[in-house]
């Protein structure tokens, strides 16, 4: 059984040297299976994933998402539209409220129906 | 569909492990598949489909793994061309029977000094004795039994131990010491009647 095995170890250093001097067609040809294998390697696919819906959703966003970016865009157009309001609409309300203080009138007089009804008969009669 | 297609790549340490491994074994392969079959194109079609299939089926096995892997689908790859050649040569053969081939009368020694020679006198001595021995060698191995062949590669060469061999040959690791005994035995008488001594 030790006589093979130093046998076949000597026969294997010989047939080493044989792979040196190979013709460079085969070690060409060689290389380009080896590459070919490359390609087609197969490997699972690594961290948690839902079967199918992962995928579906991954494909869905980068599919539409173009689409999707138009719709964020228009999203905070309207926002900041809706916010711009908000903002010129309060600038009227202090000036009226900086009118209002900054009159002669206490702001009690607008709330006083005698007073309202006195104030239109009043611009009526001055109207004719 | 191609962002489908992206997921599925190996990642980069994966697919440099296999193409180590792979270029650590093709040549050897090829030459296993050469002893077999004797045809270049041929056994570099074995060789890419072996290549290709341990990818695609097993790429995501442990390291460890590949080389038996890869022996299995070797050995059923040569074993499966080397049936059909012989269907192939029963029928040449039969359709040839007049011609007589000289070819099993000629001395393998003789072919590789005659190689030498056409390698031309630059060569040096010893390389050339070195180059003889290894066709002689392979020529030897070449007329093993396919079993015999196959388990005395894969230990040898392909520095496997009894039971991987065992697994890739599908077979007991009793035959395999048998296999390997016979090839050893059967190769060193050759040698011997051509006065080589390893």
């Amino acid at each position: 059984m030790k006589d093979d095995t130093e046998f076949g170890y000597k026969a294997r250093q010989i047939l080493n040297q044989g792979l040196d001097i190979l013709d460079g067609k085969v070690t060409a040809r060689l290389h380009q299976a080896r590459q070919a294998a490359l390609n087609s390697q197969r490997v699972s696919v690594m961290g948690l994933r839902m079967a199918g819906i992962g995928q579906t959703l991954e494909f869905a966003f980068f599919s539409n998402a173009r689409n999707l970016l138009a719709v964020m865009a228009l999203s905070v157009g309207a926002m900041g539209t809706y916010y711009w309001n908000a903002f010129e609409q309060a600038q009227e309300f202090e000036e009226i409220d900086s009118a209002l203080l900054a009159g002669d009138l206490p702001p009690s007089a607008y709330l006083d129906r005698g007073f309202q009804a006195w104030l239109e008969r009043t611009s009526d009669s001055s109207l004719r | 569909m191609k962002k489908a297609e992206r997921s599925q790549e190996p990642p980069l340490s994966s697919r440099t492990e296999l193409s180590n491994f792979l270029a650590g074994i093709e040549r050897r392969a090829f030459k296993q598949a050469m002893f077999a079959i004797r045809n270049e194109e041929t056994a570099l079609d074995i060789v890419q489909d072996a290549m290709m299939r341990l990818a695609e089926k097993y790429g995501e096995r442990p390291v460890e793994e590949w080389p038996m892997l890869f022996q299995r689908i070797l050995q059923n790859a040569i074993r499966d061309s080397y049936r059909r050649s012989k269907v192939r040569s029963m029928w040449t053969t039969l359709l040839s029977s007049l011609s007589p081939n000289d070819d099993e009368d000629a001395d393998p020694l003789e072919t590789f000094a005659a190689q030498g020679e056409s390698e031309g006198l630059t060569t040096p001595h010893r390389q050339l004795e070195r180059t003889q021995l290894l066709g002689v060698i392979e020529k030897e191995i070449e007329k093993l039994p396919l079993r015999q062949r196959e388990a005395f590669l894969m230990r040898y060469w392909e520095e496997m131990d009894i039971a991987e061999t065992a697994v890739a040959m599908g077979c007991s690791e009793g035959s395999v010491k048998t296999h390997c005994s016979r090839a050893t035995h059967t190769l060193a008488a050759a040698l011997r009647a051509k006065g080589i001594e390893l």
